[in-house]
């Protein structure tokens, strides 16, 4: 399942919430918006699920044979809202089986299929509690199986990270890598950029209801022009001063005695700056490190306040 | 249709808590049980004979249940309230004049009563005697006419009618109060744990809507017969138990299909004001708006007033009224033979009714089950009941 969106606008009385995005998804990837509080990320997904409407633009689906579908059905989709909530008094697999017949399964799939995913989430034993009485995290995992009892073509998820701690974030994350295993299109939304970095394949970063920066991490580093950090270990002590910036070092910061870290442009060659240092220094060890997604989206929210 | 089917399924057996009410229902029996227990050993162990102290002369005597030992006015009254302290006197009767008497006691109890219910009979007797009246002539007096009263509708709609009228308008009122406690609770606690969203993605606000009016409704009315049943087990008990003086009920079925068909569609029709409005609020224990879901109260506080004249303008007026039909037909249909064309006029406005209050509830319903924080106000409910787009 594909999804384009073009130029899509979202108002609700003096909040612009959604202003002129666009972005395509591609199937069987998983597709991450990120950005701060109200930028725009929930509001997004709320329309492609078609909870809400869009006032201006188009937003528009196509399946595996290649058919355009401008809504989706039920059946089709997986929603996980960012203001989680199943029936707190009902027992667990009652609930995930009463939401799996909603979505158009049959009683006996929707029971074959809960029962499979509270295995995998080990909560077999717990399937006839109340969901009042799990952890948050283990709430938090039946709404996700909630979400996509009914193998789903495509899944939105709204912060699935949310109020879960590291063990269960990873098991969050093995669980989404499973669905893309199985051919299945996921979109997300998040503010864990350490989590989405390592998990996603394409990205769009949003501030203000605005798309700034969108792509694969590749494209995004590209596009966010942050320079690498290159940290060099001499043999002799320096000081940050012997180094002058130029087009090519956008800065220099010495880390101790016989340590420099350089920050560099986009566009500078490392071997060619390595060679013209060896001729005046010795080096003993270096090191680069990309930019993050984290620091891209920092800067990015920084430079559109 | 099928998912409005699977809504309501859900909705009904969450409410259905089967162990609980098994348990509620023998409790109550048992409490039913226990006050019949009680009121026939306090009939069973009521004092048999009173000694009654008495002082002065009395003109007459009283009947074999009073004792009495009549003392001259030189014993000390003081020695017979210490008997009566000691309880080896039950009281003492001073005759203060032929008709004037105290009575003086340790305690009180049901004797007491009857004791001045025989010196006022015995003191009739004197009177009419002095009078020269017989006792004949005293009951004529007493009952000039003979009337007796034929209800011709006993014979359409069954024995105890006037009992079977209170007992349809109770329980349909018993209905309604249950849905409203019911819709209000599964509405809000839908938005409060918010479920909206995610079942927004499987179902439209119709299906719903229906699903959630249809469920609701099916818990009201087995709510209703459950009690039904309770009630006929305990009267059947009273009967078996009581020598026979239960008085059996008689009443024809088609009068119960009557009752009971007004009795779902105007518990379906306040299940959908119940509904949509229940989504405007985000929290029942702090909304201004839970006191417009107390408006059901009318109908049964009006079918009380009117329940006299089950024939009168007010009572047929109101029946015909789609708001107060559950309450007035049901007890009209049990009380009297109701003209069929009213019957049928009733049932056409309830199903039209049904119809309307269904489509401004979804519209309500729609505009607002997914909005939390502020609620809307009257005109925000208004406008979006008039809005048939979303």
């Amino acid at each position: 399942m594909q999804l384009s969106v073009k130029q899509i606008r979202k108002q609700y009385a003096e909040v612009l919430a959604v202003d002129d995005v666009s972005f395509e998804v591609k199937s069987g990837e998983i597709f991450a918006l990120l950005g701060p509080n109200g930028a725009g990320k929930s509001s997004t997904i709320r329309m492609l699920i078609s909870l809400t409407y869009p006032d201006t633009g188009v937003i528009s689906f196509t399946n595996i044979e290649g058919q355009k579908i401008t809504k989706l059905v039920s059946g089709d989709f997986g929603y996980l809202p960012e203001e989680r909530g199943l029936y707190q008094e009902s027992n667990i697999q009652d609930t995930l089986v009463y939401m799996g017949q909603l979505k158009g399964m049959t009683k006996a799939d929707a029971l074959e299929q809960a029962n499979m995913w509270l295995t995998s989430f080990d909560l077999a034993e717990r399937q006839k509690d109340q969901l009042k009485t799990l952890s948050k995290g283990n709430q938090q995992k039946v709404q996700l199986i909630s979400a996509i009892i009914h193998r789903p073509k495509i899944v939105f998820l709204d912060e699935p990270f949310s109020g879960l701690d590291p063990v269960n974030q990873e098991k969050v994350i093995s669980f989404l890598q499973l669905l893309r295993q199985q051919g299945t299109t996921i979109i997300l939304s998040a503010h864990q950029m350490s989590l989405v970095e390592k998990l996603a394949d394409r990205f769009m970063l949003m501030n203000k209801g605005k798309a700034t920066l969108y792509g694969s991490i590749k494209d995004i580093r590209q596009a966010a022009q942050l320079g690498t950090n290159l940290t060099v270990t001499f043999s002799d002590p320096v000081s940050s001063g012997s180094f002058l910036l130029t087009e090519q070092i956008m800065q220099v910061i010495s880390l101790d005695t016989h340590t420099i870290q350089f920050t560099l442009a986009p566009s500078c060659h490392v071997p060619q700056l390595l060679q013209s240092m060896l001729t005046e220094h010795q080096i003993e060890s270096l090191q680069t490190e990309q930019p993050s997604l984290h620091d891209i989206y920092i800067d990015s929210v920084k430079g559109a306040a | 249709m099928d998912k409005v089917l699977l809504v309501a399924r859900w909705e009904f057996m969450r409410n259905f808590k089967w162990k609980q009410e098994l348990i509620g229902y023998f409790l109550m029996l048992l409490i039913y049980a226990a006050i019949f227990a009680v009121q026939m050993w306090s009939q069973s162990s009521t004092q048999k004979t009173v000694n009654l102290a008495v002082i002065g002369q009395l003109q007459t005597e009283l009947n074999s249940k009073f004792v009495p030992s009549s003392l001259d006015t030189s014993v000390e009254e003081q020695q017979l309230f210490e008997k009566m302290a000691e309880l080896s006197l039950d009281g003492v009767l001073k005759v203060e004049q032929s008709d004037e008497f105290t009575l003086y006691i340790a305690q009180q109890s049901v004797w007491q009563q009857e004791l001045e219910q025989a010196l006022i009979a015995d003191q009739k007797d004197i009177l009419l005697r002095a009078m020269d009246i017989s006792p004949e002539q005293l009951k004529k007096l007493q009952n000039p006419i003979s009337l007796t009263f034929v209800n011709q509708a006993e014979e359409v709609v069954g024995s105890s009618v006037k009992v079977l009228g209170l007992l349809a308008a109770i329980l349909s009122a018993m209905a309604v109060f249950t849905s409203f406690g019911l819709s209000l609770t599964s509405v809000t606690q839908e938005k409060q744990h918010r479920i909206t969203e995610q079942l927004l993605t499987c179902i439209s606000h119709q299906q719903w809507v229906d699903g959630k009016a249809l469920g609701l409704c099916l818990s009201s009315i087995k709510s209703l017969l459950t009690t039904c049943f309770m009630m006929a087990i305990v009267f059947t008990g009273i009967a078996v138990f009581s020598d026979g003086g239960g008085e059996s009920m008689h009443v024809s079925a088609t009068v119960v299909i009557q009752i009971l068909i007004f009795c779902v569609l105007g518990v379906l029709f306040w299940n959908y004001v119940f509904v949509g409005f229940a989504a405007t609020i985000d929290d029942p224990n702090h909304s201004g708006k839970t006191g417009l879901m107390l408006l059901p109260m009318l109908p049964v506080m009006l079918v009380f007033i009117v329940m006299g004249e089950p024939n009168g303008q007010v009572a047929k007026v109101l029946s015909l009224v789609p708001l107060t039909a559950i309450s007035f037909m049901p007890m009209r249909i049990a009380s009297m033979s109701v003209p069929v064309w009213q019957v049928g006029l009733s049932l056409v406005f309830l199903i039209a009714g049904v119809y309307y209050v269904r489509l401004f509830a979804t519209r309500v319903f729609r505009a607002h089950i997914t909005l939390f924080g502020k609620e809307p106000d009257w005109a925000d409910i208004w406008r979006s009941m008039l809005k048939s787009n979303p």
